[in-house]
């Protein structure tokens, strides 16, 4: 007879000496360790739940499947946030450098139980899910159920890895010589059947394989005396021992009655008997598959019969249903298919009546009052029950519910770790989740947003549970919105960033001088981020008394600083003495404004301080979009690439740059934003990318910033940039106020107007003089053109009272007024 | 009064129906009046002896579950003429039991000595060495496999006898590869037969064990025997095939196929079925069988899978005369087997589902 080929191996379908011919090849890609990422097993469930979906088949397994469910189930399992990967060295603690990973056991043999169709495939789903390559074992008699399923998984991931990472067999118990050969290579092997399947396998493997064993598992009901005469309850334990047939290993076999009269067992059981027969006759029933279970069930009801006619027992058969009364209370299994054990039990007794069979148990459902639950789910824990549901829900679950007591993900992996020294401080995990920053979800069809259509387009999906105010620079300020877990995400690894400027949880006092309150993200997401560092933090928020500041600074020794520029300057102003004094103040972070060469040298320069850094690099909409090692340039980043893509996208043209030498404006696109999308979203500030490795070893792309997008415009046919002429200023004369710039268009001519602050009093005389417009000649090659050579430009220098800058409806001061316009 | 007589095991025909018929008909006034249980238990099915019209109507005595008689006792003789009590090796808590009085076991082995004589297996003068695949005896074994493997060692003169589950002093059994594998070289080197009973896992094993030391076949007496009884599962609950271990048994040991049988009994029904020299298990005279769908009871036609019902009218210790096992089996018309006995057979196709009860073979299997 021609073999069949029915083995999956690999994606493709092979013969069983073919099998036993690759078994042998150690060199085989199977044996390899996994090389599988997340998103593709994912992503691949996703679609094969939506196919099955479409094609009406398998529908018990959609749920499951679904993107959402499973990574509900990894969160909840293996504790990973949805921005990590099994496989990268996460540091978990700030004391000293300590760090770990999970990893998958490599290859997870499985061997499907006989009496279910999907476990051997979810057990593989489970396996893929914690990153193993994985054989199933189904049995000699099974269909191709798996087979097929697990094909179809592995077609709907289109770089092919994932059905490298698969292979299946149906295989006879009874060959154990190829069964040897099948699980000789194995990591682990998850075992799922009755006691003598798992003996089985447990002689058969090497004892250093570890074997995950998913036992035989018995459940039950328990009316409560307060219950007895319930009504509802009887309905809902009847229509539960319909359900499935009972074959769920959550079915109940056995109802325990809690009294200690024959009487009033008997009665609550014959009235039980007859809703039982009664709504069993409006579910359909299904044939029993097997003979052997149909004889069991004989067997039991003739049983049951004669153990009536001796008085031990009562049995109560109808057409479709059988209850056995049995005055004894041990745990028995009943033939399932309508039939159930009614015995009597005190909750006195859980624990010993029940301990023989303490590890088999494992739903519990109850017809209680929710006074008695504290009370006899304690009683039911200790005496081995593993789930406690309410009548009537025995069989319903919840994605990342643990299996028989166990997370199942957590048994396929092993916890890894590395010690290192104080060389990595600054460092929040090693190596990137190279998987996790593969251009996904660049989406090049997706169009690029600007901060307009952003705001104007119909993106929150109602599952927000935190609400930020946006910039809105243009009219009406507009809300941009998280999940808490998303926020937690996004403000871990602004804390992560923190860490890499040089922020030292061990020893650090922190004042987080951040504006907060009127619906600002500032104040709360810095102290999010120090929370997530187990920093210590003063909450002092951007506040107006700044002596109480300062003594709080110089009282705590606080010796690190956060807050936006623009306060931070007003704090360490030239007349605060103390601080000047103080010089404690090590290190500051500083975001939402830029700060200037000029104001560095002056805060190093005047109040001892040792780092400048920029605490994060992003915005209210997109959430940390980069942020500085010790390394980097005062304006270079590293992107947060756990988090987003970023795309650097030519000025004039939707299409990548070439080269690291040309500007562009940067595109992000946030991978964890469930409750709004940002996609393709131009952040509205220009970059270069940063080429070469960067000295603190993280592979991460870097980006400089190169001024706003408004900061660009177009005089007399030439771009200019508000960033340069604030650059030449402030490097010629250390001007460090605002400076606002006005574009007007007057007989046909173009004229630029720098507004600079009067409340400079050492500026005054430069600008007078002359001088400053000569810098700003002098260095601004392609100005100076304009205006000295082509001479079709006007430029004016001009101090102005601070109020006379003209501000955005968020409250913030416009680089360039254009009145050409209009 | 319910004896066995008559030479030929597998006789059919009218005096053998009558007589078959009539031992029953005094067997169940003997329990019903013997037995309150039994009594009441015919009355609620409404059975009087009437029914019992002619051969083919004995399928209408109520049967009993094999297993009731694993969990109760319920005797139709004082206890003082318990003559041996016997126990099926459970290994759940519940070990099966079954209770004798002298007439009942003597019944059962006369019934053995009729069919070893028919084959021509009850040779008193032959020496040979006994290889017993079964429990050594201590002092308080009641195990119904040990008391059939020493009371078949009558129809040979023992020369020596050589257990293969060794009592360790511990009140268990080891089952001693070792010591099997000598008696059998010994056995071929002096050429007195051997004979070789009980569990056919431990056999296996032993053979087995011979293959993977690459031992060469040994060429025991052709007039050797091997006459096995129990169960057919291993460690791994999984069944060896019948035919192979036959053949191996042939080739390593050099024994016949002709001379090596398989038994089918249980100690809740103790008409002993031996297999032809097809390997069937024909049905002697003293029992009648039948197959009952599993769903509706109902008794099933030839070839199809039910039930195995045993009803014999030789047990007057306990009522255990309509037996309905947890074996599945079918049953053949005796044309569907070339040999010369012309009763129908049946061949055991497995046991009833998740709850069925263990039978003998596993608690032994488990010491592989």
């Amino acid at each position: 007879m021609s073999e069949m080929k029915e083995t999956l191996w690999r994606g493709n379908f092979i013969s069983s000496e073919e099998l036993e011919i690759f078994l042998k090849d150690t060199s085989d890609p199977i044996f390899q360790p996994p090389r599988l990422d997340l998103k593709s097993v994912l992503n691949a469930c996703d679609a094969l739940s939506k196919k099955l979906a479409a094609k009406g088949q398998h529908l018990e397994l959609i749920g499951f499947l679904k993107k959402a469910s499973l990574q509900e189930k990894i969160k909840r399992e293996l504790g990973l946030k949805e921005n990590e990967e099994i496989g990268t060295f996460r540091r978990i603690s700030y004391e000293s450098s300590r760090f770990e990973r999970w990893s998958p056991l490599g290859l997870l043999g499985h061997v499907a139980p006989t009496n279910s169709l999907y476990t051997g495939f979810l057990s593989v789903i489970e396996g893929l899910l914690s990153g193993n390559r994985c054989l199933l074992k189904t049995g000699g008699s099974d269909g191709l159920v798996a087979q097929t399923l697990l094909y179809e998984l592995g077609k709907l991931d289109p770089s092919g890895g994932l059905s490298e990472h698969i292979g299946v067999a149906r295989i006879s118990s009874q060959n154990r010589d190829l069964l040897k050969l099948y699980f000789r290579n194995c990591d682990g092997v998850a075992v799922w059947g009755g006691h003598s399947a798992l003996k089985g396998i447990r002689d058969l493997v090497s004892p250093s394989i570890p074997l995950i064993e998913w036992g035989p598992k018995i459940s039950f009901a328990f009316v409560s005396k307060e219950k007895l005469n319930d009504l509802e309850s009887v309905k809902l334990l009847a229509k539960q021992c319909c359900e499935e047939e009972q074959l769920a290993c959550s079915s109940p076999q056995c109802i325990y009655v809690e009294s200690n009269s024959d009487e009033e067992l008997v009665n609550w059981a014959k009235s039980f008997a007859d809703v039982f027969e009664e709504i069993s006759l409006t579910i359909p029933l299904s044939q029993i598959c097997s003979i052997e279970e149909q004889a069991d069930l004989t067997k039991w009801n003739l049983m049951g019969e004669l153990e009536t006619a001796l008085g031990e027992k009562l049995i109560i058969k109808n057409k479709s249903t059988s209850v056995i009364v049995d005055f004894q209370s041990k745990l028995e299994s009943s033939p399932l298919h309508r039939s159930t054990w009614i015995k009597p039990l005190d909750r006195r007794n859980f624990r010993s009546v029940l301990f023989p069979i303490r590890h088999e148990i494992q739903t519990v459902g109850l017809c209680c009052s929710n006074q008695e639950l504290a009370e006899l789910s304690n009683l039911l824990t200790e005496a081995g029950a593993l789930r406690l549901t309410k009548a009537g829900s025995m069989l319903e679950s919840f994605p990342g519910e643990a299996h028989d007591g166990q997370y199942a993900l957590q048994r396929y992996v092993k916890k890894v770790t590395l010690q290192w020294d104080d060389s990595l401080v600054g460092l929040a995990h090693i190596g990137s989740c190279a998987s996790l920053s593969s251009p996904e979800n660049k989406s090049i069809n997706a169009p690029i947003q600007t901060k307009a259509a952003f705001q104007k387009a119909d993106n929150l999906k109602g599952n927000a549970h935190l609400y930020f105010k946006s910039g809105g620079s243009s009219g009406a300020p507009k809300l941009s919105t998280f999940t808490y877990d998303d926020y937690h995400l996004q403000m871990r690894s602004g804390g992560d960033g923190l860490y890499a400027a040089g922020l030292d949880p061990r020893v650090d006092r922190c004042i987080n001088l951040f504006y907060g309150g009127g619906l600002y993200g500032g104040f709360i997401s810095f102290f999010s981020v120090l929370e997530s560092l187990g920093a210590i933090q003063f909450p002092m928020a951007a506040h107006t008394d700044l002596d109480f500041v300062t003594s709080t600074i110089v009282e705590q020794k606080i010796n690190t600083v956060l807050g936006m520029p623009s306060y931070v300057m007003k704090l360490f102003s030239p007349q605060n003495e103390r601080l000047r004094q103080y010089r404690g103040i090590k290190k500051l972070y500083f975001a939402g404004e830029h700060l200037l060469e000029s104001q560095r040298h002056y805060l190093k320069e005047n109040f001892g301080i040792e780092i400048i850094r920029s605490a994060a690099y992003g915005s209210v909409d997109a959430g940390p979009i980069g942020f500085q090692c010790l390394h980097c340039e005062d304006s270079t980043y590293h992107i947060f690439e756990d988090l987003l893509d970023a795309e650097v996208i030519y000025l004039e043209e939707d299409k990548p740059v070439s080269s690291d030498k040309e500007i562009g404006r940067l595109i992000v696109t946030s991978r964890f934003r469930s409750s709004q999308n940002v996609i393709r979203y131009d952040i509205g500030d220009l970059v270069r990318l940063v080429s070469g490795p960067c000295l603190c070893g993280r592979t991460s792309k870097r980006i400089e910033l190169k001024g706003r997008t408004g900061d660009l415009f177009r005089v007399g046919g030439a771009f200019l940039n508000y960033q340069k002429f604030a650059q030449i200023i402030s490097n010629s004369h250390g001007y460090e106020g605002p400076m606002q710039l006005e574009i007007m268009r007057t007989n046909f001519r173009e004229s630029i107007f720098i507004y600079l602050s009067l409340e400079d009093p050492t500026f005054q005389e430069k600008l007078l003089d002359g001088r400053v417009m000569g810098a700003i000649l002098d260095y601004y090659k392609d100005l100076f053109e304009l205006v000295s050579i082509e001479k079709v430009v006007d430029l004016c220098v001009k101090a102005v009272a601070p109020r006379e800058f003209k501000m955005t409806g968020a409250g913030k001061m416009r680089h360039i007024v254009d009145l050409r316009e209009s | 009064m319910i004896t066995i007589e008559g030479s030929n095991p597998y006789e059919t025909g009218l005096k053998s129906d009558e007589i078959f018929l009539s031992t029953l008909r005094e067997c169940i006034d003997w329990h019903r009046s013997r037995n309150q249980f039994y009594n009441h238990f015919l009355k609620s099915k409404n059975f009087s002896s009437e029914i019992l019209t002619d051969i083919g109507s004995c399928s209408k005595l109520p049967f009993i579950l094999a297993d009731f008689f694993k969990r109760h006792v319920t005797l139709s003789i004082p206890q003082s003429e318990v003559f041996a009590h016997m126990t099926s090796s459970g290994t759940t808590g519940q070990k099966s039991q079954m209770f004798f009085d002298e007439r009942s076991l003597r019944a059962g082995q006369t019934m053995v000595d009729s069919i070893f004589q028919h084959y021509g297996w009850d040779n008193p003068d032959m020496k040979v060495h006994y290889l017993l695949y079964s429990y050594e005896p201590t002092g308080n074994l009641s195990l119904g496999t040990s008391y059939t493997d020493n009371f078949l060692c009558k129809y040979a003169k023992p020369e020596t006898v050589h257990y293969a589950l060794r009592s360790n002093g511990l009140g268990q059994h080891d089952f001693d590869v070792y010591g099997c594998i000598a008696k059998l070289e010994q056995a071929a080197r002096d050429q007195i037969p051997v004979r070789i009973f009980g569990f056919p896992s431990f056999l296996h094993a032993t053979l087995e064990k011979m293959k993977s030391r690459e031992m060469q076949p040994l060429h025991l007496n052709s007039s050797s025997f091997v006459f096995l009884g129990g169960g057919w599962k291993r460690a791994s609950a999984t069944e060896i095939p019948k035919l192979e271990l036959y053949s191996q048994i042939q080739t390593m040991l050099g024994i016949p196929d002709l001379r090596i049988r398989d038994g089918y009994g249980s100690v809740e029904h103790s008409v002993p079925y031996i297999e032809c020299r097809n390997h069937e298990f024909h049905i002697p005279r003293w029992s009648k069988v039948y197959i009952r769908d599993v769903r509706t009871l109902e008794v099933l036609p030839y070839k199809e899978k039910g039930f195995l019902q045993f009803v014999t009218p030789y047990m007057t210790s306990v009522p255990a005369i309509s037996v309905l096992m947890s074996d599945l089996a079918t049953l053949h018309p005796s044309s569907d087997c070339s040999c010369e006995i012309e009763t129908p057979f049946f061949k055991i196709l497995g046991r009833a589902g998740t709850t069925a009860g263990r039978s003998c073979a596993m608690q032994a299997s488990e010491m592989l």
